[in-house]
């Protein structure tokens, strides 16, 4: 049995090399695939440039602060230096931080939402919303083709490459009179079928594998803690969603009908799986959870006093604050010294309590839209692996909607850094210096195990295709 | 003629009795009609958020307190994109591009709020809409009526039929097309000619021009499109052995106009001309203001000759003399330099923009599917010169608002006086409220040059390749 195998094996694979088409398809998605790789390594690089230069920015403008200090002051540029380091009065709203979205290793291979967000934002002590809201420059063409990374490649490419090798499987030896001599053979026309489409099996899911592994080396030491769940999650997604559409195509086989009918029928499923269902749930998302941006311009606006001379408003305002957030507190009489900067300060941070529900409600329209395309997934499996990936490389809404929590907490740390000094009438010290605030991600929940129930709906599906277009080999030849 | 009417009416009968056209047709109409349907709902939600927050935001601005011109340009106002009403047919790069922004002195700020940002990563799968349908799946249908218009009749022995009844080879080959042409028209012209109406007599769209001119040339680039589509299938029918090959070749070439060619071309875009990120293009800005253009005086020196040219021009010794507010003077002076400066960089940006794009528009001469594409982009207005359009008309807004401050500043009040100084809703009505159209549809296809000679091309290649062919056949069978 093991030697008639060999057989096929053998046959299939001298078919396969004499092809020269085959061959060039194969090699052309490889050379896509290398293509992808590096093209993805390429735009994450060029933000990670951006994010070394920003830091270089803001590591000098501090260090300009620090200095400050030790320079003897001579002449107005270094007065102002020196008042811009020591006074909180300026230097709440003058100091300049960024909070940067760390990007993951693998980022690159699926770069997801990653270039239609912004990756950094700069923050001051100023209103929150006045600062995040911004969209960095974007090339609105290229975000609306998407990105040319391995996770397309995978996606859209192999299973066009499965349907190519595989669709005239039975019914080409229907087609070309070779039928009544394999009905002969004694190893059954369908184990005949079933051992060609494992060749193919191999033969594409090796490459998918290889040219993922290539992505993942590249990439990043797959080796390092925080990569290996990521490895792991695109080398079994890519085995599971190949082996999908071998599964898929094993029931069109398993029909039995033309070859001709089965292209039309397995790009009929591609065309439903990839475009069709995506861009009806797009619609249907935006219908059923229609989203007002607009109410949040208005909260981005810079803002003042009525009348920035006017003691009694600014007292107001500082009174008004207090009674929000307590941390700063100060008796009336106290906090005449930098009464506008007080009241300014007082002013903006009002502004963002006042406008954090606004926020939180877009942000909920966000999420439930998110989570509403979630529960979809299970429809097609090309969204569902498409999420995994960007999970995993931190590219998705969820992950972006962490950095934007974070986000939040950051600019907290930045202000209570400064107003502890700007209301309690104390200037910043060189040591200060060493505790200012530093932008870290907050972790979010694992989701491992909703990751592995997505990898499970699209086994669940491949065994299902799979034995079902195996039974119906099997029936017809008895 | 009478021939290829029969040609053609023979035609027309073996399509309409095939199970999967018919199948495909239905499918086709439903998934337009949704399109349409869905495309009408999220315009007018759209439409009517942008229309009530404009209208906000104008409110806002009309009753804000009497204060400081200078701070009202401060505060500014915001400008919110209005949908096209051609946009429920092609969505284009809306949902790619930033819906609002705000407008304030000094500073020009990036759109707020990308659609696209408000859905999970399905959205970079495509949103449906009528442009989809067209542009990807009436190809499809094309393919579906047309690869074995040929080899099926070489298949039956019919082709060699025709032929001995003094049939040319040419007039089957156009009886094919004019049919296959017909029945797609069908679909089209009603449509198109349904929206000629409404747009001639019950909509009022005052935000795109030309809006009947529009359609009108919608409709003819679709049919090219279809004439394509359709000469080209016809072509590979004439060439192929089998309906099998036909099939799996006009397959592979959808893949590769659709797919494949519009990616690739937008990364190579994209890594071949990268663009700054929003940080360093705002650096380069403010390093400008303060150095100079090349060739020009510093910040500071550029002060020094504004005050020496005003004191020159009335006859004073100190500014406190002047019979105006040095300062609005001042702070006009530093806008206009500021302007200067972005403009620079700004036309720079664009450039940038351009060059990536130009690499997709070449792309048409390898895929009509990037020219129609962007062409029904720019008919809808929803392409990146709508985007750029918007942009620049934001900016003439914004330098307005912020020049009538200022002046005022200066004409109505002392050298020294700020916060002394309150206009009043008399000056903010002088700032009329911000409206938008778009751009002649002359300029429109001024700018898709390249992308209609590929068109041309196109089908004067495809026409010549089947005269030819069919020529050469003529003298085979002779």
């Amino acid at each position: 049995m093991f030697s008639v195998f060999k057989i096929i094996i053998k046959n299939e694979w001298l078919h396969f090399i004499r092809n020269k088409f085959q061959i060039g398809l194969l090699v052309g998605v490889l050379i896509l695939g290398v293509a992808a790789v590096f093209n993805g390594i390429l735009l994450v690089n060029s933000q990670k440039e951006t994010i070394a230069e920003i830091s270089k920015i803001e590591s000098k403008e501090f260090q300009g602060y620090e200095d400050a200090f030790k320079n003897e002051i001579t002449n107005q540029e270094q007065k102002r230096h020196y008042t811009n380091a020591t006074n909180p009065a300026f230097a709440w709203h003058r100091h300049t931080y960024n909070a940067i979205f760390p990007i993951h290793d693998y980022a690159s291979l699926s770069i997801g939402q990653l270039d239609l967000n912004p990756f950094y934002f700069r923050l001051t002590g100023m209103s929150l919303y006045y600062q995040i809201f911004e969209n960095d420059i974007a090339n609105p063409l290229k975000l609306f083709v998407g990105n040319f990374d391995l996770s397309f490649i995978i996606i859209y490419l192999f299973p066009l490459l499965i349907i190519t090798f595989t669709y005239s499987l039975y019914a080409q030896e229907k087609e070309q009179g070779i039928l009544p001599m394999l009905k002969l053979q004694t190893l059954g026309v369908d184990r005949i079928v079933i051992s060609q489409w494992a060749f193919y099996f191999i033969l594409i899911t090796g490459l998918a594998l290889g040219v993922t592994l290539l992505g993942l080396l590249c990439s990043g030491n797959i080796l390092k803690a925080d990569n290996q769940y990521p490895v792991f999650i695109w080398l079994v997604g890519v085995f599971m969603y190949c082996s999908f559409w071998f599964g898929v195509m094993l029931l069109i086989i398993g029909l039995k009908m033309s070859s001709a009918f089965n292209a039309i029928m397995s790009l009929g499923i591609w065309l439903v799986l990839l475009i069709v269902i995506p861009a009806v749930l797009n619609i249907w998302v935006t219908i059923q959870y229609p989203i007002d941006n607009t109410p949040l311009a208005a909260i981005s606006r810079r803002n003042s006093m009525d009348n920035e001379n006017d003691p009694n408003e600014a007292h107001q305002i500082i009174q008004d604050f207090f009674r929000q957030d307590p941390r700063y507190y100060r008796p009336k009489d106290s906090v005449s010294n930098n009464l506008a900067a007080k009241a300014y300060a007082g002013l903006t941070s009002l502004q963002d309590i006042h406008n954090t529900l606004h926020v939180t409600t877009y942000r909920h329209q966000v999420r439930q839209r998110d989570l509403w395309t979630k529960k979809m997934n299970w429809i097609s499996p090309a969204i569902n692996i498409q999420e995994l990936f960007n999970q995993v490389g931190h590219t998705d809404v969820s992950s972006y909607q962490h950095f934007q929590q974070s986000i939040k907490i950051f600019h907290d740390q930045i202000t209570a850094f400064y107003f502890k000094k700007l209301f309690w009438d104390k200037k910043i010290q060189q040591s200060d210096y060493k505790n200012r605030p530093v932008f870290r991600l907050v972790e979010g929940k694992t989701l491992r195990f909703y990751a592995l129930m997505d990898l499970g709906k699209i086994v669940g599906a491949f065994f299902l295709f799979a034995t079902i277009g195996w039974l119906l080999l099997k029936r017809k030849n008895t | 003629m009478k021939v290829l009417t029969l040609l053609i009416k023979k035609e027309i009968k073996i399509a309409l009795r095939q199970r999967l056209i018919r199948i495909m047709a239905i499918i086709i109409v439903l998934l337009l009609s949704t399109a349409l349907w869905a495309g009408y709902i999220t315009y007018n939600q759209q439409q009517e958020n942008v229309e009530l927050a404009q209208e906000q935001r104008r409110i806002e601005w009309l009753h804000q307190i009497d204060k400081n011109p200078h701070t009202a340009a401060h505060y500014g106002t915001f400008v919110f994109k209005p949908k096209t009403l051609l946009s429920l047919f092609d969505f284009g790069l809306d949902t790619f591009t930033g819906t609002s922004k705000y407008l304030e002195a000094h500073y020009q700020h990036e759109f707020m709020f990308r659609p696209a940002q408000e859905y999970s990563s399905t959205i970079r799968f495509g949103q449906l809409s009528a442009a989809l349908v067209f542009q990807l799946l009436i190809p499809l249908l094309v393919i579906f009526l047309s690869f074995n218009s040929f080899t099926s009749e070489r298949e039956n022995g019919t082709l060699r039929l025709l032929m001995s009844q003094h049939i040319s080879y040419g007039t089957i080959a156009t009886g094919k097309i004019a049919a296959i042409l017909l029945i797609l028209f069908s679909l089209l012209v009603p449509l198109f000619t349904v929206a000629l109406i409404f747009s001639n007599n019950y909509i009022n769209a005052n935000v795109i021009q030309d809006l009947s001119f529009r359609i009108l040339l919608l409709l003819v680039l679709y049919a090219l499109y279809i004439v394509i589509f359709v000469s080209l299938s016809v072509w590979v029918s004439m060439l192929s052995k089998t309906g099998r090959n036909s099939l799996l070749i006009l397959l592979s070439i959808w893949v590769f106009f659709a797919v494949i060619v519009p990616k690739t071309a937008t990364g190579l875009g994209t890594q071949l001309t990268p663009l700054p990120s929003l940080k360093i293009f705002r650096n380069t800005i403010a390093d400008d203001i303060k150095n100079g253009l090349e060739g020009d005086l510093s910040a500071s020196e550029r002060r020094k000759e504004l005050e020496k040219t005003y004191l020159k021009k009335y006859q004073k010794d100190s500014l406190h003399q002047l019979p105006i507010n040095f300062l609005g003077i001042s702070l006009q002076a530093g806008e206009d330099y500021a302007a200067k400066v972005y403009d620079h960089h700004w036309q720079k940006l664009e450039q940038t923009i351009e060059k990536q794009n130009a690499i997709s528009s070449w792309a048409s001469f390898i895929s009509p599917y990037i020219a129609i594409r962007n062409l029904s982009m720019a008919l809808t207005s929803t392409d990146v010169n709508a985007y750029f359009h918007f942009h620049k008309h934001t900016e003439v807004y914004r330098r307005n608002l912020v020049k009538k401050m200022n002046m005022d500043l200066a004409k109505n009040s002392k050298n020294g006086e700020f916060f002394e100084y309150k206009a009043n809703e008399n000056l903010w009505k002088t700032i009329a409220p911000f409206a938008y159209t778009t751009t002649s549809v002359n300029r429109v296809i001024a700018s898709y040059f390249i992308e209609i000679v590929a068109i041309f091309t196109w089908i004067i290649l495809l026409l010549f390749a089947i005269y030819s062919y069919s020529k050469k056949i003529k003298a085979s069978y002779v």
